[in-house]
């Protein structure tokens, strides 16, 4: 009974939090960052196990390739507000350099467009090119504004 | 966990004091230069220059990423960005072959030397940033090819930009305390107990590739430790370059196929991309080689 009466509280206080202008909870800004890169790492690493592995899966590139634009689209959104301190790896230059950041953004998104219009046309040649552009992509944004593995929050400190 | 914390008030006492037991221990003796091989005992004629070859020697030595300024759009191998270091920026200078700027005037036995022996053709000690510590074990044949290719460059009068570097390092006599300690120039020799793909990836990672000079940690006056591509660590005296063999390699589980995709398009299996240098050592060296070797210094680093 007494369980029954907390669930409902929790769960109420949780449906209240949208409709509220409180800032939100910066640990969950993170969470939900670290999960969209994650998702977006997810596809390139699908992708790459398709070319390495020489899967006769070629057709999904091109759909993961969407799905990593679609997914660059929702960064920007993700890195409006400045959490820099806690668990994460984002540097506090992405606040203060917002405008190169999205710039590099929107060059990412290109280039998984690029990748998915090579995958289309199917000539592996391209598409291993289009990887390489795309991945440099990424590298390039990860280059100024997250800190380098060796500063990471996982290493053990 | 070893790497050493100290304040910045504290370094240059640390510098000063290994500095100071190196010179005592060593002596003045030790200090002039030509203590490595010289090309006396190498026939360098015995070889016929293969340009082409050394077009690809010159990738598998990753020469293009320090050589030249990448980031600001330099002339090719006319002279590099800085490398900065706890003793200074180094700048990579300029190895087209033009005769006043780059290294034109240098004739096969002087380059030889250059690239075995870290001495310049006036004698002179080069700084270890120059990695002749790992070029020493180049086979000869791919130094006169390289030798061959880098004179049909385009000739770039750039002067080269001096290093700035932080007293008593500046000192190249120095260096020569330093190569008694830290540069042994042998040849690379094969383990005949290994394959030959084997035995090219161990020559290609710890000669041409010189991949131990940022993968494994440095001490204080920049010697590598004895725990070759174990990594760097996040001492502010080395490159926090990952391990890449060992009980910490980043690469452990990786296999085959994902260390030869890697090199070639610098993605991860878990779908990041490299970082750092790393990036412009796959797109300038590592994806200009062959599958082979790709392969081979797959397999070699797999079995460290």
């Amino acid at each position: 009974m007494l369980g029954r009466f907390l669930a409902a509280v929790a769960l109420s206080a949780l449906i209240a939090m949208p409709g509220s202008h409180a800032r939100a909870n910066g640990d969950s800004v993170i969470e939900y960052r670290q999960h969209l890169m994650r998702a977006i790492g997810g596809h390139m690493a699908a992708v790459a196990a398709i070319v390495k592995g020489r899967l006769p899966l070629t057709e999904h590139i091109a759909e993961h390739a969407e799905l990593i634009e679609n997914a660059a689209e929702l960064v920007p959104a993700a890195f409006e507000e400045q959490v820099s301190d806690g668990l994460t790896d984002a540097q506090p230059e992405i606040w203060s350099r917002m405008d190169e950041f999205v710039e590099l953004n929107l060059e990412m998104a290109q280039a998984s467009a690029a990748l998915a219009n090579a995958a289309e046309e199917g000539d592996m040649r391209d598409i291993a090119m289009a990887m390489q552009s795309l991945g440099k992509s990424c590298g390039s944004c990860h280059q100024p504004f997250r800190k380098p593995k060796e500063e990471s929050y996982k290493q053990p400190r | 966990m070893l790497a050493i914390r100290t304040s910045k008030m504290t370094k240059p006492i640390i510098w000063l004091f290994g500095m100071s037991v190196a010179a005592a221990a060593f002596g003045y003796a030790f200090i002039l230069p030509g203590l490595g091989q010289t090309a006396k005992n190498v026939d360098l004629n015995a070889y016929s220059a293969d340009v082409e070859r050394g077009a690809y020697v010159l990738r598998m030595g990753g020469c293009v990423v320090c050589h030249t300024d990448i980031d600001n759009g330099g002339v090719f191998l006319a002279g590099g960005a800085g490398l900065e270091t706890p003793f200074g920026t180094f700048y990579a200078p300029n190895i087209t072959p033009d005769t006043e700027h780059g290294i034109g005037a240098m004739s096969l036995e002087d380059f030889y030397v250059a690239m075995t022996a870290g001495v310049t053709p006036d004698g002179e000690h080069y700084f270890p940033s120059f990695p002749y510590t790992s070029y020493g074990r180049f086979k000869t044949e791919d130094i006169v090819d390289l030798k061959a290719y880098l004179d049909t460059v385009e000739p770039v009068a750039r002067p080269s930009q001096p290093h700035e570097l932080i007293w008593p390092f500046s000192n190249r006599q120095f260096v020569g305390v330093w190569k008694s300690l830290y540069h042994t120039p042998e040849p690379f020799v094969p383990d005949e107990a290994e394959s030959a793909s084997w035995n090219r990836g161990a020559y290609l990672v710890n000669g041409p590739g010189h991949c131990g000079e940022c993968h494994t940690a440095r001490n204080l006056i920049g010697g590598m430790s004895a725990n070759a591509l174990e990594g760097a660590g996040k001492s502010s005296f080395s490159s926090g370059a990952p391990a890449i063999a060992g009980s910490r390699s980043t690469i452990r589980d990786w296999s085959l196929n994902d260390l030869v995709f890697y090199l070639q398009l610098g993605l991860t299996p878990d779908g990041d991309v490299s970082g750092g240098k790393m990036i412009d050592v796959i797109e300038h060296g590592t994806s200009h080689l062959t599958g082979e070797d790709l392969e081979a210094i797959a397999t070699y680093l797999r079995s460290l």
